[in-house]
């Protein structure tokens, strides 16, 4: 006979239709010798001060949340990050609507969390998957995730943050004149770093448009 | 001169009765005097009669216009009154003429009116008067450039000097006059010019001079085809052979001269004075043939008839000669001494000394008496010629004197002129440059409240721009954020639902397919909400309105009310900005003084006319400080600019506040 661990687990989303979803799933779905206790909060600061009083083995996290006053979180990021920081045995799964890649790579790379889905890709079984794959052996990434991780394997050695910056303000319709502004570069090194770019995506002698095409379809922005 | 005087008076009076006629058709004019100069070319009528009508047209002209027109029949009447030789008419006529022509400014007539008094003062051989006119006339022409009439008025003026024995005056004059007819052509007046200076070099005794200027003289008389001055032209000729005791060919001339057709009946006196002069020459050629003295004696009684003193003089003074010469003592001394009592009589003082010389030597007795008064009066002749010649000398060079103050004068008119010419071109330019400048000033003030009204329209749609973006971005995220979530709610838990069939399950699956509703409800709004953003229009109204909405973040509740009938495109952007400006400077003043709490905008259009009403609940403007004031003028000026009428009415009638009106035709 097997012993049933327990876990506890705070679900975090300002969504209370999202929530009960979450809880229809996990309360109907049977775990292989694990014992989920839920738990459940709608706003950031409440979220900390559950994680600071009880004993969490997962987090799970939506990332938008509505601005409120006087909160340290802007964003369930930040509070992901903050959880990392102080508490780095807890398991972050993050759970987002986010199709944007900069931001999806911000978060890995600020929260690197054990669990990630996309919100749209999500389905009853994956969900329980998922954490089943927490618990047991993480990370776990959907998809999506799985693609964006590829891609930046493949550029792995050539894109560094500043890279996806500059992408990312190209994309915005920054003028290269003024990306300096933004990377904490000199122009010069921005236009060769654009140019490096280039080199990588293939497009050397192409004009921006399509370094952002082939930067779009790897995922990048 | 004259002749082209008469033809411009009958071109004008037909023109001027015609007129006159229709308006006075009753009012009989005694006489027309258009009629008038025609009846006076009427041989028929006697003197007497003709200077009556010359009467009439002059009271006929008495009731004129003083106009050009009356000035040229006065010139007419006056000139017709010399003819007929009524002095006391003509005079009077003449002055009013010539004051006349001063005052229209008409030099022409002035010289006229000269020329007529020159012409009667000659034939009251007041030479000195004559010639003064003549000259006066003679200037005006000058200074007209008219130099046929000039150089006609220098002849005139040359042989009144060439009669006082002013030889050399007359010849320059004559000279003169002949420069300016040459290149004229006219043969008349050079013969006469010609034939004048024939005389005086007959007189100066240089007679082949005289015989060459008598030629040259005669050339022009052929081509002027003036025949009946041929018989003068021979005589004059004739004498100045006769002088050079060339007799054959002075006779020759004389008797071709009488042999002229019928120049007996056409000028007796012409024919009488050839017959004596051809007589004399014959006398002195000592011609048997002639029948001597009765060809004197016929001369004599053509002269005699024709009551001619001067030809009488000189008839008897040959006479006298002729039986001096036959040693008839007693018949020569009485012909010289009738000589002398006529000629004395006559004032001819050439002949009275002619007959003085006569005398002197027939009566050796009374010789030393007679050649006593031949020098006193030949002294005396020499003074008051002399004296003539002075004062014609004076008239030249006052005359000079007049013309160049006159030229000052003239210059100084110009001169005026110009600077007034120059001063009324500054001030048309100065209007233009103003106007162009106003009409620039205008356009920038359109250009400045079309610019106005651009730049608050497009903030306008800048802030709208940004609301829509803002609220596209609310919307986004609400369908992303919300609906997706929600969505995603529903289906986790119907996905766990999915498994079982119980009662319980079923009534919690129906929960959320009602969820599922709520959720295509919350859709539509969504939607609704969309399509309400993408269909903002700013125009001048959406302005206002935004105007209006910043005004409620205060305690002051304001509204707008536009009466939506109101095309605000069609309105002048000038007047729009105005509008704006007055509402905006109303709300500062209600904000500041007012002490409202409600405040209300209005716009109605009654006719063509728009109308603006800001009324307000608060104390109203019966203490109006300064700074009210200020407000107050700045919505005046505004309203005067687009031509509205700005009215300030204390406690409206629903409230103590205020109520500003400004009314403006569109």
């Amino acid at each position: 006979m097997d012993k049933i661990k327990e876990i506890n687990m705070l679900m975090v989303d300002d969504h209370h239709m999202i929530l009960e979803g979450y809880e229809n799933v996990l309360s109907r779905s049977k775990i292989k010798d694990i014992q989920l206790n839920i738990d459940k909060a709608d706003k950031c600061d409440l979220a900390w001060v559950k994680i600071g009083s009880g004993n969490y083995h997962i987090v799970m996290l939506d990332i938008n949340f509505p601005i409120s006053e006087g909160s340290k979180f802007l964003s369930g990021e930040d509070l992901g990050i903050k959880i990392k920081q102080e508490y780095p045995a807890i398991k972050v799964i993050v759970l987002t609507v986010l199709e944007d890649s900069f931001r999806l790579n911000n978060i890995l790379d600020n929260i690197n969390p054990d669990g990630f889905l996309l919100k749209g890709e999500v389905t009853a079984k994956k969900l329980i998957h998922c954490i089943e794959a927490v618990i047991t052996s993480p990370p776990y990434y959907g998809s999506r995730i799985s693609k964006l991780l590829h891609s930046r394997a493949t550029h792995k050695f050539s894109l560094d943050k500043t890279d996806r910056v500059i992408l990312y303000q190209l994309s915005l319709g920054t003028k290269t004149k003024d990306l300096p502004e933004h990377v904490n570069l000199s122009l010069r090194a921005v236009e060769d770093r654009k140019k490096k770019l280039k080199d990588i995506f293939g497009v050397k002698n192409e004009g921006n448009n399509a370094l952002l095409e082939k930067a779009r379809n790897s995922g990048y922005i | 001169m004259k002749k082209n005087l008469k033809v411009i008076l009958l071109f004008l009076i037909p023109l001027f009765f015609s007129c006159d006629s229709k308006s006075k058709s009753d009012t009989s004019i005694p006489h027309n005097p258009h009629s008038i100069f025609e009846h006076l070319s009427n041989n028929n009528l006697d003197r007497h009669q003709k200077i009556e009508i010359l009467n009439d047209a002059y009271r006929t002209s008495s009731k004129m216009k003083s106009d050009s027109l009356k000035n040229s029949l006065l010139v007419e009447i006056s000139y017709q009154y010399l003819k007929y030789e009524d002095s006391l008419e003509f005079l009077r006529v003449n002055k009013e003429a010539n004051e006349l022509s001063i005052t229209l400014k008409d030099s022409s007539a002035i010289a006229a009116t000269f020329w007529d008094l020159g012409d009667y003062y000659d034939a009251k051989n007041k030479v000195d008067s004559a010639y003064f006119n003549y000259h006066s006339a003679q200037k005006i022409y000058e200074a007209n450039r008219d130099n046929f009439n000039s150089a006609r008025l220098l002849l005139t003026m040359a042989i009144i000097q060439k009669n006082i024995k002013d030889y050399t005056g007359s010849e320059v004059t004559t000279v003169q006059a002949i420069s300016l007819l040459k290149p004229l052509q006219k043969h008349k007046q050079l013969y006469s010019a010609y034939n004048n200076l024939g005389i005086i070099f007959n007189e100066l005794e240089e007679f082949d001079r005289a015989i060459f200027y008598h030629e040259i003289a005669w050339e022009q008389l052929i081509k002027s085809e003036s025949p009946e001055l041929i018989p003068l032209a021979l005589n004059n000729m004739g004498v100045v052979y006769s002088n050079q005791k060339n007799y054959k060919d002075a006779i020759q001339n004389f008797q071709q001269g009488l042999e002229h057709k019928n120049l007996y009946q056409s000028n007796p006196k012409l024919y009488a004075m050839l017959l004596d002069n051809l007589t004399y020459a014959k006398f002195k050629s000592k011609d048997a043939a002639a029948e001597l003295p009765d060809l004197f004696y016929k001369a004599l009684k053509i002269r005699d008839s024709l009551q001619i003193s001067s030809g009488i003089t000189t008839s008897k003074l040959h006479l006298a000669e002729y039986f001096l010469d036959k040693k008839d003592t007693l018949k020569g001394i009485e012909y010289a001494r009738q000589a002398k009592q006529l000629s004395s009589q006559s004032n001819n003082y050439k002949d009275f000394l002619s007959s003085l010389l006569i005398l002197l030597s027939a009566e050796k007795d009374s010789a030393l008496a007679y050649s006593q008064e031949y020098i006193r009066v030949n002294d005396s002749l020499q003074k008051g010629e002399r004296a003539i010649r002075n004062k014609f000398a004076r008239i030249r060079f006052e005359t000079d004197e007049y013309i160049s103050e006159t030229e000052r004068l003239n210059q100084r008119v110009i001169r005026i002129s110009i600077i007034a010419i120059g001063l009324i071109l500054i001030s048309v330019l100065l209007y233009i440059i103003k106007d162009q400048w106003s009409r620039n000033k205008l356009i920038k003030q359109k250009k400045a409240a079309n610019q106005e009204i651009y730049n608050l329209i497009l903030e306008q749609q800048r802030n709208f721009e940004e609301g829509r973006e803002k609220e596209k971005q609310h919307i986004s995220r609400e369908l992303h954020d919300g609906i997706l979530g929600k969505l995603l709610g529903v289906r986790l838990s119907l996905d766990s639902l999915n498994e079982e069939d119980t009662p319980a399950i079923k009534k919690k699956r129906f929960n959320y397919i009602e969820e599922i509703q709520n959720i295509a409800e919350e859709i539509r709004l969504i939607s609704h909400r969309l399509n309400k953003v993408s269909l903002v229009d700013v125009d001048f109204k959406t302005v206002l309105e935004e105007l209006i909405e910043k005004q409620n973040r205060g305690k002051i509740k304001f509204r707008l009310d536009v009466n939506p009938s109101i095309k605000w495109d069609s309105i002048d952007d000038d007047i729009k900005i105005n509008f704006y400006r007055i509402i905006q400077e109303a709300i500062n003043n209600i904000h500041k003084h007012s002490e409202s709490t409600e405040a209300l905008v209005q716009f109605a259009k009654i006719g063509n006319q728009l109308i603006l009403k800001i009324s307000d609940n608060g104390k109203g403007m019966g203490q109006m400080h300064t700074n009210w004031g200020i407000g107050l003028k700045n919505m005046k000026v505004r309203a005067k600019n687009i031509g509205g009428d700005l009215e300030i009415i204390q406690g409206n009638y629903r409230t103590q506040g205020s109520l500003i009106k400004l009314t403006v035709k569109l």
